[in-house]
């Protein structure tokens, strides 16, 4: 075979496999609003694409100020295996407070501190139970806990568990715990909001539109929303079950877990409620 | 093409972004989804390389070709991703078949080729699809990867080599 055949050839057949990929049109857009917030600690930073999970930061400190709190998150204990069906990497977080902190936000941060501790302590120990259970049955088992401080805030501190396990295919869970610095209380969604503010209807509100921009923009973006085989699908419901964080545009994020909204293929999905959208009903700081 | 400096810098740095988008995002796609061995994480890595080209370009003085330029940081950032921990667990089992199905009806034997280009060693697989399908010369190449170009010769000719008898042993 000559070499301009070998050519003809490779190049009929790359053409081809890889002909169904589609360009994004709107991929200049996306890269400036990427460029324009900075960098995060997160590889996936659109509203819409599937959460990627990378390695993790194993400390970090918030620096003080003079009425806060500080929080450190250590690797407390470990988990790991690997044979030929089976690999387990399992990293398992502990909140701590600096000793430089604020005694009366440190006091009021003890509860929330405790509380997440144990809530980690207890997920981790469930896959760990569930890899176990794999390495006594025989059945393949790939599991993966890591963490993350997502700082972006001088107001919150927020620890991401990503939790990932597959046996044939794969989930991913991510929990979110966030902490108020100035409170020392640990934040729910409502306590962003003004008593009696009807955010639940606005933010499932935004994430619909955005939803359906998005299958607007691209047929294959697909949600539960408005699909006809998920007629009992209630966003609002799943909205309000959902992690959060604040990121740090002081915009609220919604993060949902594989299939909550979308399909598994589409992996984790995140939604930013944009400021102006919820601007009436924060809570003020 | 130059690139203009002056005051309104900013606004032609973005005009630039969108014709190296224009330009060059298929080839990009295509390259990193070989070397991914998956569309989503393509799509992932080659915005990451826009993001970095966006920021490198007022530095950019054209000591490469722009797709030589832009396929360097491709490779870099799908190194990277390989690497990482997650990506090695989540991918164990991913294949070149984790693509979007082909918009058209393959000729006869493609798929054969393109599974025996996979089964090559990346470092083989690499330079042939560069070389024939991006048309890359060895010297961009080498540029791209980061290495001599004795050793993308090399390379180049054993990839030839051991895929030539793949296809001469598979009758294709």
């Amino acid at each position: 075979m000559t070499d301009q055949e070998f050519r003809q050839k490779i190049e009929r057949a790359a053409d081809w496999k890889t002909s169904g990929i589609q360009e994004d049109p709107w991929l200049t857009q996306r890269v400036l609003n990427q460029v324009k917030e900075g960098e995060r600690p997160m590889k996936k930073k659109l509203a819409f694409m599937p959460v990627l999970v990378f390695a993790i930061v194993a400390i970090c400190a918030v620096a003080l100020a003079a009425t806060q709190l500080g929080l450190i998150a250590n690797t407390a204990e470990q988990y790991q295996h690997q044979d030929a069906d089976h690999s387990a990497d399992i990293q398992v977080p502990e909140l701590s407070i600096q000793p430089e902190s604020d005694e009366a936000t440190a006091e009021a941060a003890k509860d929330a501190v405790t509380g997440i501790n144990a809530e980690i302590a207890a997920i981790a120990q469930e896959y760990v139970d569930q890899f176990k259970t794999s390495l006594d049955e025989g059945y393949h088992q790939d599991t993966i806990i890591e963490y993350e401080v997502l700082n972006e805030t001088e107001r919150y501190f927020t620890l991401r568990l990503m939790c990932y396990t597959a046996s044939g295919s794969g989930a991913q869970s991510d929990y979110y715990y966030t902490i108020d610095l100035q409170t020392g209380k640990r934040l729910t969604l409502a306590d962003l909001f003004t008593e009696g503010s009807d955010y639940i209807a606005r933010i499932t509100d935004s994430i619909a539109a955005q939803m359906k921009a998005l299958t607007a923009e691209n047929a294959e973006n697909t949600f539960w929303l408005d699909d006809e085989d998920m007629p009992d699908f209630d966003l609002a419901e799943v909205v309000k079950n959902a992690d959060f964080f604040v990121n740090g545009q002081n915009e609220v994020v919604i993060s949902f877990d594989e299939g909550d909204v979308a399909p598994m293929s589409s992996g984790m999905v995140q939604f930013t409620i944009p400021a102006d959208v919820l601007a009436d009903i924060r809570a003020a700081l | 093409m130059e690139i203009v400096t002056g005051p309104d810098n900013s606004q032609n740095i973005e005009e630039e972004l969108n014709r190296l988008v224009v330009e060059y995002q298929k080839t990009l796609l295509h390259m990193c989804s070989f070397w991914l061995k998956d569309a989503s994480q393509a799509e992932d890595a080659v915005q990451e390389v826009y993001i970095k080209a966006y920021k490198a370009l007022p530095e950019f003085r054209h000591e490469c070709s722009e797709k030589t330029w832009l396929l360097r940081i491709a490779a870099n950032v799908c190194r990277d991703m390989q690497k990482s921990r997650w990506s090695r667990f989540v991918n164990r089992s991913v294949d070149i078949a984790n693509l979007p199905e082909p918009a058209y009806e393959m000729a006869e034997h493609d798929d054969e080729l393109i599974q025996a280009i996979q089964a090559l060693p990346a470092k083989y697989s690499e330079v042939i699809l560069l070389h024939f399908w991006q048309h890359m010369s060895l010297t961009e190449i080498a540029a791209i990867l980061n290495t001599s170009l004795s050793t993308v010769s090399r390379r180049l000719t054993d990839a030839k080599k051991r895929l030539r008898k793949q296809l001469e042993e598979g009758n294709l």
